[in-house]
C-alpha cells in the first residue's frame, strides 16, 4: 500500500495502451478515462490506491465498479425526513403547542441525541455497505464483492475464459436518464454467473469485458 | 399518602429512570460503534483502500463525542 502512489503512474499509462485500442474500437471508455479518480466514485477505471484480497502477482485491475449513486436515494431522503421530523417536532415548543402540555427539556435533549446518534450509525453504516459493495474487472478475472452484513460476505469470481455470454440492460426512467443498468456476466454451467448491479455505464462496461474477452481467445 | 411526598418520589423515579434511559443509550450506540468498527477492519482485509483510515476515525471520534455528551447529562441530571 505504502508504494502504491510512485509505481501505478507508468503502469496505469502502460494499461491504457493496452486497454485503448480494443475500447477505441467501440468509440467507449477510453474518451472518459481519467488519470486519476475519487476513490468514492462508483465507475473507477485503472484505480491505483484500491487493491483487493486474493489478488494475483501481475493481475492489473482494469475496471472497479460500485452501484450507481442514486441507488442510495431512498435511504438518503429517509434519514432527511428523520432529521427534519426531528428538529420540527421533538422539541419543546412544538410538544406544547401540538399536546397542550410540557415535558423536561431533559428528555428531550436524551431522545435527540439518541436520533441523531443511531441516525448517524445507520447512515454510516449504509454509506459503509455502498463503499464496499464493489464489482472489479482485471485483465484476468471479474470480481464480485459483497457485503450483507458483519458475519455474511460472499465473494465471488469468474476467469475471462470461462465467460460465454455478456449482456446489459437498462429498464426505467432513472436508468435511462442516470445512464446506470445491471450488467449479465453468463458463464459456463459449472461457473458462477455474475450479474453487476445497477452500476453506471453499462454499455461501455459490458463492451469492455467482451474486449477482454476477445483478446484472451486471440 | 401525603401529595408531596407522592411528587418527591415521582420526581426521584424520573430521575432515575432518565439516568438509566442515558446509560442503556450509551451503551447501545457504543456497541453498534464497535460493531461497525470491526465491519471496517473485516471488510479493509478484503478490499484495501486508502480512505478507511478516515473512517475509522469518523467513527471513534464520533463514539468518544457520544460518550462524553452522554457522560455529561448523567452527571447533570
Amino acid at each position: 500500500m505504502a508504494d502504491l502512489d510512485s509505481a501505478p503512474d507508468t503502469e496505469r499509462e502502460l494499461l491504457q495502451a493496452e486497454v485503448r485500442p480494443l475500447a477505441e474500437t467501440r468509440g467507449e471508455l477510453t474518451p472518459e478515462i481519467p488519470t486519476k479518480s475519487s476513490s468514492l466514485a462508483s465507475f473507477i477505471p485503472f484505480p491505483s490506491d484500491i487493491e483487493f484480497k486474493d489478488k494475483n502477482p501481475g493481475e492489473k485491475i482494469l475496471l472497479l465498479l460500485r452501484q450507481h449513486p442514486a441507488k442510495n436515494l431512498r435511504w438518503v431522503i429517509g434519514v432527511l425526513f428523520a432529521l427534519v421530523f426531528s428538529l420540527m417536532f421533538l422539541n419543546p415548543l412544538a410538544f406544547k403547542a401540538l399536546f397542550g402540555f410540557i415535558l423536561p427539556l431533559r428528555l428531550f435533549i436524551f431522545v435527540d441525541l439518541a436520533l441523531y446518534l443511531l441516525l448517524f450509525i445507520y447512515t454510516f453504516e449504509r454509506f459503509l455497505f455502498w463503499f464496499f459493495n464493489v464489482y472489479i474487472v482485471t485483465d484476468r478475472r471479474l470480481i464480485d464483492i459483497d457485503f450483507q452484513n458483519l458475519l455474511l460476505r460472499r465473494i465471488s469470481d469468474t476467469h475471462l475464459y470461462v465467460i460465454q455470454d455478456v449482456t446489459y440492460h437498462q429498464q426505467g426512467l432513472a436508468e435511462s436518464i442516470l445512464n446506470y443498468g445491471d450488467v449479465l456476466v453468463q458463464t459456463a454451467a459449472s461457473e458462477t454467473n455474475i450479474d453487476f448491479v445497477s452500476v453506471p455505464k453499462p454499455g461501455q462496461v459490458a463492451g469492455l469485458i467482451s474486449d477482454l474477452i476477445h483478446k484472451q481467445r486471440r | 399518602m401525603n401529595p408531596d411526598l407522592w411528587n418527591v418520589e415521582l420526581s426521584t423515579v424520573f430521575i432515575v429512570f432518565s439516568k438509566f434511559l442515558a446509560f442503556c443509550i450509551l451503551v447501545l450506540y457504543l456497541a453498534f460503534s464497535i460493531i461497525v468498527w470491526r465491519q471496517i477492519q473485516t471488510m479493509a482485509r478484503v478490499l484495501r483502500v486508502r480512505v478507511v483510515g478516515y473512517f475509522k476515525v469518523a467513527i471513534l471520534a464520533h463514539a468518544a463525542l457520544a460518550a462524553i455528551t452522554f457522560f455529561a447529562l448523567l452527571v447533570m441530571s
